[in-house]
């Protein structure tokens, strides 16, 4: 498990910084604007009547379920789904292009370790980060649930609603670690990242907007909806499978180059 | 009996473009083999297969009669490769490349790592990012070297280093053959594999062209004549000269025989200035499209 324990020295830092960011987030939504919004609701109402349809529908903004926890959850999922989509992008595409990035693929290859092996080893390492930062999430998220949301609490959809951020997860994490594969070079794993997680968010809006159903197939974003999950206890098996099986996809088909290409002499 | 390396009509194929054909390769353990030829030729392309890098297109390819792809992580247990260009992490220190590479095999490298080190004058401390390429080439040579492996698999390994430590480095390969590892040289330096090799195998246009002792190869190797007279000169006959040439007042060849013979010749001449060096690979190259095309 030599390349597990390397992976996991090397990327630790950035997942860590990223998980910060999204529970500090959370936490600002839920604790600082939730109450204002609550406070408010009549002006936010009249601000929020006056966007265009079309810009409300694109940032998250519904006003029919806005003013619960659940609905206010669901808004920040928009906001939190693009941070942790960079955040997995970012860590998919940095342990499958690390050798690639830093030239050393002889290296790493030449070792008597099965090239399945190193691709394995360096899935659960990126898996590990993800899970760990999520359980971090999901305990925050349902802190503040406890602390935030009004009785009758059902603290199972809660936790099926902040799970949907590890399940939109792994999606980018197979997308970052099939473009790390694919991709002759990586030249910037931030760069790269960022452009993956605006494009999901790109196309979420878009889904907001026309409202066209087919389109949700390609959006990562809304294939494990939290309003779904708070408001049905349920996610949308059709969009979940399409997630689950887009995942699996990506993830053999990196494997199977990764096993199988040639290594070329730089 | 089962070879070090052999190799059976090994054949690469990059997509249309050709890597290596029909490669026939027999080194028997414990000999410094060489692999000679120009840029492209398909040293790389034939060591790289035999590392299973890249996938063979046809033939065959064994270390220890293991085969290449199949047994190719046992085979990589008892291998140290050394590229001709090192890359490593960004932001590591050599030690901890080194105990990361260490960490692949199933032995205590440590006090091999200090011996090479110490070897090598090479500060383990320093961020590998921070160093030379003379002394990035030395933690290349520690890593492929710090499990003491039974084949040693060289593709250019001088390029970056000093004289003075290419001696270091090439004693510390006769060293690593006495202690029983063969050795696999790749160069497109002549001198280079004559100085450690014992057999040497001659690659051009991904095809073996000719297999043979280093002896026999310093029987019959080639030196690189040119020389000035006060006079052009039209005529220059000796027994050995090639590829003749005159420019004006000077003339060039290529000389395999008796030296003696060549500097008496050139002692009767009313010479300017006389030059006698080793010539480039490709121009005793030329010796083997001569035949080639002889041949047909």
């Amino acid at each position: 498990m030599n390349v597990f324990r390397f992976e996991l020295r090397r990327a630790w830092m950035g997942a860590a910084v990223w998980t910060l960011v999204l529970i500090g987030l959370l936490s600002g939504l839920i604790t600082a604007a939730l109450p204002a919004f609550l406070e408010s609701r009549t002006g936010v109402e009249n601000m929020l009547a006056n966007f265009p349809p079309a810009f409300a529908a694109a940032f998250g903004m519904q006003m029919d379920n806005l003013f619960s926890f659940a609905g206010f959850y669901a808004f920040g999922f928009l906001y939190y789904s693009l941070f942790g989509a960079i955040m997995a992008a970012s860590i998919g595409l940095d342990l499958f292009s690390r050798e690639k990035r830093d030239k050393c693929m002889d290296f790493l290859l030449t070792k008597p370790r099965a090239r399945s092996r190193v691709f394995c080893e360096k899935l659960l390492a990126a898996l590990t980060l993800i899970l760990a930062s999520n359980a971090l999430f999901i305990a925050a998220s349902l802190a503040l649930y406890y602390a935030y949301a009004p009785a009758p609490l059902m603290p199972e959809r809660a936790l099926l609603a902040a799970s949907a951020l590890l399940l939109t997860e792994l999606v980018f994490l197979a997308i970052g670690a099939c473009a790390a594969v694919f991709a002759r070079k990586v030249r910037s794993v931030s760069g790269t990242a960022t452009a993956i997680g605006f494009g999901g968010f790109i196309l979420s809006a878009l889904h907001s907007i026309l409202e066209e159903e087919k389109l949700r197939y390609i959006t990562p974003n809304k294939y494990f909806d939290a309003a779904k999950a708070f408001f049905d206890g349920a996610f949308e098996a059709n969009y979940a499978l399409t997630g689950a099986f887009l995942t699996l996809a990506l993830i053999v088909a990196a494997y199977v180059r990764y096993t199988r290409a040639d290594i070329p002499v730089l | 009996m089962a070879y070090a390396i052999e190799t059976k009509k090994l054949t690469k194929y990059y997509g249309k473009a050709r890597g290596i054909v029909d490669v026939d390769l027999a080194v028997e353990e414990g000999e410094i083999f060489g692999f000679i030829g120009p840029n492209g030729a398909g040293k790389s392309t034939t060591i790289r297969t035999l590392l299973g890098l890249i996938k063979k297109s046809g033939g065959s390819a064994s270390i220890f009669g293991m085969d290449c792809e199949k047994d190719k992580v046992k085979i990589l247990s008892e291998v140290g490769y050394l590229p001709g260009e090192v890359f490593y992490y960004d932001n590591m220190r050599a030690v901890d490349l080194l105990r990361y590479s260490a960490s692949f095999f199933k032995k205590d490298c440590t006090a091999r790592i200090r011996e090479l080190a110490d070897t090598l004058s090479l500060d383990l401390n320093k961020k590998i990012e921070d160093m030379s390429q003379g002394n990035k080439k030395k933690v290349g040579i520690v890593q492929g070297l710090l499990h003491a492996p039974r084949l040693i698999i060289l593709d250019e390994p001088t390029s970056g280093l000093d004289p003075l430590m290419q001696r270091t480095f090439f004693d510390l390969i006769q060293r690593e053959n006495e202690r029983g590892a063969t050795v696999l040289f790749s160069s497109h330096i002549l001198s280079e594999v004559q100085r450690i090799c014992d057999r040497v195998a001659i690659i051009k246009e991904g095809r073996i062209v000719d297999l043979r002792s280093i002896d026999d190869l310093r029987k019959n190797s080639y030196k690189k004549v040119s020389f000035t007279t006060e006079n052009p000169i039209a005529d220059f006959s000796l027994a050995g000269v090639r590829q003749i040439a005159h420019d004006g007042q000077q003339t060039s060849f290529l000389y395999s025989g008796d030296i003696n013979a060549l500097l008496s010749k050139l002692a009767s001449l009313p010479l300017i200035d006389a030059d006698v060096s080793e010539p480039e690979l490709e121009e005793i190259f030329l010796h083997y499209y001569e035949d080639g095309e002889a041949a047909k």
